[in-house]
């Protein structure tokens, strides 16, 4: 069963969608048609990151090897291919972790303006450490962020792909505790 | 780590334009587009270096190889640059020396000294050493990746280790499972400290993707990747050996480290024209069965085949042998005994058995068990094109545009050349598959079918008559190269036949199961190349219509001039590493060396004055001749070398009849098969590490074969052979193999260049190497066709007998798998069995279904020869209405089921369609039980 998808240079790619890539929803399929056709014919291997991105946040926040597996025979790639992406950024978590990802910035300007204090009262308020998720499944508290390129926003974490910037441990409770 | 007598170039060779350039003042010619690294080794300036390797296209990572090059800034990588003509490079100073010491000094960190075993002959270590590093700066006691992660040490591949720990993340072992191998079964995961090599999605290498070729652990420049027989004895080699692999029909140069008289490893000779440094599981790691345990060394012999073996000296064993085969021929006559000569055994060896039945036994009762795959490829090739070989080498694949597999399963029967075929297409060149069953190469990492014609078992003629068809009717035949070099006649006659609308795609369509379309599609691509390949293996040949088959394939190439160069061609690919050797050696009965027939007398008046003794000029007994002989009771001795007839020949339970009937049966084996369950004598053989010869691959390349060790058993197999003969009173006196070549090269026109001193000067030899081309012919009919004008064969298509019905409605076809090799009598007794331990029934889940089966069922296949039991799986590599085994291990009993049909010029047996019916039962069969709780410990089968 297969179908095309146009390329951004007026040729075709035909995506394979059999047992392991039949694991992608239709949506995460939609989008990855959609990231394909924005590469020349024969760079799909472009669209990885793409792809992962909406794997990632159609399975609540993390990948499975058979997903990536999926992945890999959709974009007719070998499957280290794409787990070497995932395996590489710190967007991507393959191992099962809470749904929602914060990340608290503890480079050098957050760290000055006390982004240390704020992992601590995460830490205590959620009951977990750096790199574990609550028992609920709701939150992932990320190991440890790099700069994220907010400096002047200092201290600042990301939620998702969200930036909340000048923080105190009030707004981050609430940022916190409007998270499902 | 390369062959531990290898000078690594540090890049690949390239061909180009000579350039000439300058290194710390010595200037070296070299082709443009070398690398500086690879210009300044081949100036003996070796250049430090960690991430580069002469297999691998270079990478540019570990930053050791920096250069000064007058006219440029800074410090360029040498491996990533490229020579410019009067280019002038400087590799050592003392601002190099720093920056390289300060960079090995960032490695030994992270691998401190000491940490390989001594025997793994670490580059990085020795490079330190070099420099006078003893110990790092930055990290003593502890590497900052030990506190990152811990260190996994995964053994679970049966033949390396791969240890983190030692790893120094330079990615050659990426690069070699994606370029050499192309497999893609390697990354680099993670980031920063915690890079490090996963297998797959970090499994271990034995559940992943990985193959087991080894390629990534002879690129590891550490012992992070390395062989555990390497790792046992730690210390490096006393000697090596080159030599030529003994499995399959690409013929591997590979080189044989030894110590105390024991292979520590093989490692693939970079320089090997075949293999171009590359190696396959088998090969490179399962040599294991030469020295195992079940090894016959001493001559056995009894009364009858109900007694029990008595071990006797080899001057006991041989005049009993001679004895009895002098009694049977004084009561039955001259022609009541025969030999068989092996494709496993050298070129010598099979020229003297074939010379001890002419000329000692008196008659042409000479066969082999080529018969049983590739007979239908010599009478075939030679009818047509006027040669019994492939006509290419196989770096002509890298000038292909379209590749035609037919019948073959490169990637597990013949996989390093599979790897230099997945090269070629991910180069871009165009595949066409034509197989019943969905082959590896069909959808693999950036290689996939351009078209995929699955066609029903036994219907290969009527697919390739409709290719050709397509050609003729549609205009794309090559007209003035068939004008050019072909029969006319022959032509005509061909053309008229192909043209005839019921050789059409659409009129063949549901005999063959193809659709029209895809036949179309496919025969437009393979006439227009410009340049298209075939491969075939034993789908073409094992039909009733073999013989037909080779021929269809031979007048499709000839009509689009697909012959005659480079990047074209029909190439059988050989399934054993020296059955095109034992084929040109003579051991066909109607044939002597050469492929000349036995009644020219010409020929044989040569044999005649050579030999001394007068020959005969009628062909003597084919192997299924020899079986209803021997019913008859007309055929009662043969000498067996090398070959398990009563496991790897069709209809099994009517040879091992015709074996009962013999008097004297003389086997010449390693191991205990099932053919000696009925022979007399016993003589203990050699294994291709115990002998000097030489053997011919798929290419026709002549290699050699070098002693590594001693004889197990005392004799080579040529002595054993050259004793018989003497014993029955015909002299023969050879003290070396290369005077059997000698004589092979003053009989054979197509040997006469050939020589052990040519063989070591050249590392190998195409034939026909004579006067007209000394150094031997790489492609064949460059100029013309051997036999003068390429003839075409009308090819009509003529079904088989073997035919499905409602009792048996499934065809059954056989094939290999990668890790396991013929019969098995190798591979079973190496560690390959971790990956194939059993045959199974691959079956297509339609029928499945139909029939109340599941994965893993025991199933029983019946056809109307006999009938087994297989392991059930269920896959759709196989079409409906297919079913698919392989046949390794001799409780499979799958030439139970096979039948006697065969090839209607040579009889090689049909083996890749039954007709069966295949039920769900509860276990196997009692024999089968008692043999699989008898294993390994009972003596199985035979190498071939």
């Amino acid at each position: 069963m297969t179908h095309v998808v146009k390329t951004a240079d007026g040729g075709t790619f035909e995506p394979v969608l059999g047992e392991k890539a039949k694991l992608l929803n239709e949506h995460t399929r939609h989008e990855i048609d959609e990231w394909i056709g924005r590469f020349p014919t024969g760079r799909h291997r472009s669209a990885v990151l793409s792809a992962l991105r909406f794997t990632q946040e159609q399975n609540d926040g993390f990948l499975t090897p058979e997903l990536m597996d999926g992945v890999a025979e959709y974009l007719r790639l070998p499957s280290i291919q794409v787990y070497e992406v995932a395996s590489f950024y710190s967007m991507f978590e393959t191992h099962p972790c809470g749904r929602h990802h914060v990340s608290i910035c503890t480079n050098i300007s957050c760290m000055l303006n006390g982004a240390e204090d704020l992992v601590s009262h995460c830490e205590k308020k959620l009951g977990i450490k750096l790199g574990e998720s609550t028992p609920d499944g709701r939150i992932f508290l990320k190991k440890e962020e790099e700069c994220l390129a907010a400096c002047t926003g200092a201290p600042m974490m990301m939620v998702d792909h969200v930036f909340h910037e000048y923080l105190t441990p009030e707004k981050v409770d609430k940022v916190l505790d409007e998270l499902k | 780590m390369h062959a531990h007598d290898h000078h690594d170039l540090g890049t690949p060779a390239v061909k180009g334009e000579p350039v000439t350039l300058e290194i710390d003042g010595v200037s070296i010619t070299v082709p443009a587009g070398t690398s500086v690294i690879r210009a300044a080794a081949l100036a003996h300036r070796d250049i430090p270096r960690l991430c580069a390797t002469d297999t691998l296209k270079s990478f540019g990572s570990c930053r050791l190889c920096l250069v000064h090059i007058e006219g440029r800034k800074g410090t360029p990588a040498s491996c990533t640059t490229e020579v410019v003509p009067g280019m002038k490079v400087h590799t050592q100073s003392e601002q190099l020396e720093r920056l390289r010491r300060n960079v090995l000094e960032l490695y030994v960190s992270e691998h401190p000294m000491g940490s390989c075993p001594a025997s793994a002959g670490c580059e990085l270590e020795s490079l330190a050493a070099q420099h006078g590093i003893r110990e790092s700066r930055y990290a003593v006691g502890t590497t900052a990746r030990a506190a990152h992660m811990p260190a996994a040490v995964d053994a679970s591949n049966p033949y390396f280790v791969a240890d983190d720990s030692l790893c120094i993340v330079c990615s050659r072992c990426v690069r070699a499972c994606e370029d050499q191998q192309g497999t893609f079964a390697l990354t680099i995961e993670g980031r920063g400290l915690e890079s490090r090599v996963a297998a797959s999605q970090r499994q271990p290498f034995f559940e992943s993707e990985c193959v087991s070729c080894g390629a990534c652990v002879e690129a590891c420049p550490t012992g992070a990747l390395l062989e555990k027989s390497v790792i046992a004895v730690d210390q490096l080699p006393e000697r090596s050996v080159r030599t030529t692999c003994a499995y399959c029909g690409v013929g591997c140069s590979l080189i044989a480290e030894v110590s105390a008289d024991a292979v520590t490893r093989m490692v693939p000779d970079r320089a090997g024209r075949a293999n171009q440094g590359h190696a396959c599981v088998k090969g490179r790691f399962a040599y294991g069965y030469a020295t195992h345990g079940d090894r016959v060394t001493r001559p056995l012999i009894r009364e009858r085949i109900t007694d029990e073996w008595r071990e006797v000296s080899w001057d006991e064993a041989i005049s009993h042998a001679a004895a009895e085969f002098k009694r049977i021929q004084a009561k039955y006559g001259r022609d009541s005994i025969g030999g068989i000569t092996s494709s496993r055994c050298t070129n010598e060896e099979t020229f003297l058995v074939q010379k001890l039945v002419r000329a000692a036994f008196g008659n042409n009762n000479v066969d082999t068990c080529a018969r049983v795959c590739h007979s239908p490829t010599g009478y075939g090739l030679k009818h047509t094109l006027g040669e019994s070989a492939g006509t290419q080498e196989f770096v002509s694949v890298q000038q292909a545009d379209v590749i035609m597999v037919i019948g073959a399963s490169p990637t597990e029967a013949h996989p390093v050349f599979a790897s230099q075929m997945k090269r070629r297409l991910r180069a871009g060149a165009k595949l066409i598959v034509v197989d019943p069953r969905a082959i590896a190469l069909v959808k693999s990492p950036h290689v996939a079918a351009d078209y995929h014609l699955r066609l029903l078992p036994g219907t290969n003629v009527a697919v390739i008559n409709a290719l050709a068809h397509v050609v003729v009717t549609e205009g794309l035949t090559r007209d003035d190269y068939i004008a050019d070099r072909c029969e006319r006649e022959s032509y005509e006659k061909w053309r008229a036949f192909i043209s005839d609308p019921k050789n059409s795609p659409e009129a063949v369509e549901t005999v063959t199961g193809v659709p029209a379309a895809l036949v179309r599609g496919a025969a437009r691509l393979y006439a227009r190349g410009p340049n298209s390949a075939i491969y075939y293996g034993l789908g073409v040949t094992e039909h009733s219509q073999g013989t037909t088959m080779v021929m269809g394939i031979a007048n499709l190439a000839m009509a689009t001039g697909n012959l005659g160069r480079e990047g074209v061609g029909v190439s059988p690919l050989r399934g054993q590493n020296n059955v095109q050797g034992s084929c040109d050696m003579g051991s066909f009965p109607h044939e002597f060396s050469g492929y000349r027939h036995v009644s020219d007398d010409a020929t044989r008046g040569l044999f005649e004055s050579m030999w001394k003794v007068q020959l005969g000029s009628e062909p003597g007994l084919r192997i299924p001749n020899m079986f209803e002989a021997a019913l008859d009771g007309s055929f009662k001795g043969l000498y067996i070398q090398g070959e398990d007839f009563a496991q790897s020949d069709p209809n099994t339970a009517h040879v091992t009849a015709a074996l009962s009937a013999m008097e004297c049966i003389v086997i010449q084996d390693i191991f205990h098969n099932e053919t000696a369950k009925f022979a007399h004598v016993f003589l203990p053989g050699s294994s291709f590490l115990e002998k000097d010869g030489t053997f011919t691959n798929a290419e026709r390349r002549i290699s050699r074969v070098r002693k590594v060790i001693e004889p197990l058993a005392g004799f080579a197999d040529w002595q054993v052979t050259m004793r018989l003969s003497n014993a029955l009173g015909y002299a023969m006196d050879y003290s070396h193999p290369s005077q059997i070549m000698d004589e092979i090269a003053a009989l054979t026109p197509t040997f006469t260049g050939v020589s052990y001193e040519k063989l070591d000067r050249l590392g190998s030899i195409q034939w026909p190497c004579n006067d007209a081309a000394p150094q031997g012919t790489p492609t064949m009919h460059v100029d013309q066709f051997v036999r003068g004008k390429g003839k075409f064969h009308v090819t009509a298509y003529v079904p088989t007998r073997e035919r499905t019905s409602a009792k048996y409605p499934l065809l059954l076809t056989t094939g290999r798998v990668l890790t396991q090799y013929n019969v098995g009598a190798q591979t079973r007794r190496t560690a390959n069995l971790a990956w194939h331990s059993e045959d199974r029934l691959e079956l297509h889940p339609h029928d499945a279904e139909a029939r109340g089966i599941e994965h893993g069922d025991w199933v029983g296949v019946t056809s109307r020869a006999g009938d087994t039991v297989l392991r059930v799986e269920i896959t759709d590599r196989v079409a409906p209405g297919v079913v698919y085994t392989t046949f390794h291990f001799p409780e499979s009993g799958a030439n139970l089921i096979t039948t006697e049909n065969s090839d209607w010029a040579t009889n090689c047996p049909e083996y890749k369609v039954t007709a069966v019916q295949v039920v769900k039962v509860a276990q196997p069969r009692a024999w089968q039980r008692r043999r699989q709780e008898a294993a390994p410990a009972e003596p199985a089968v035979s190498p071939n």
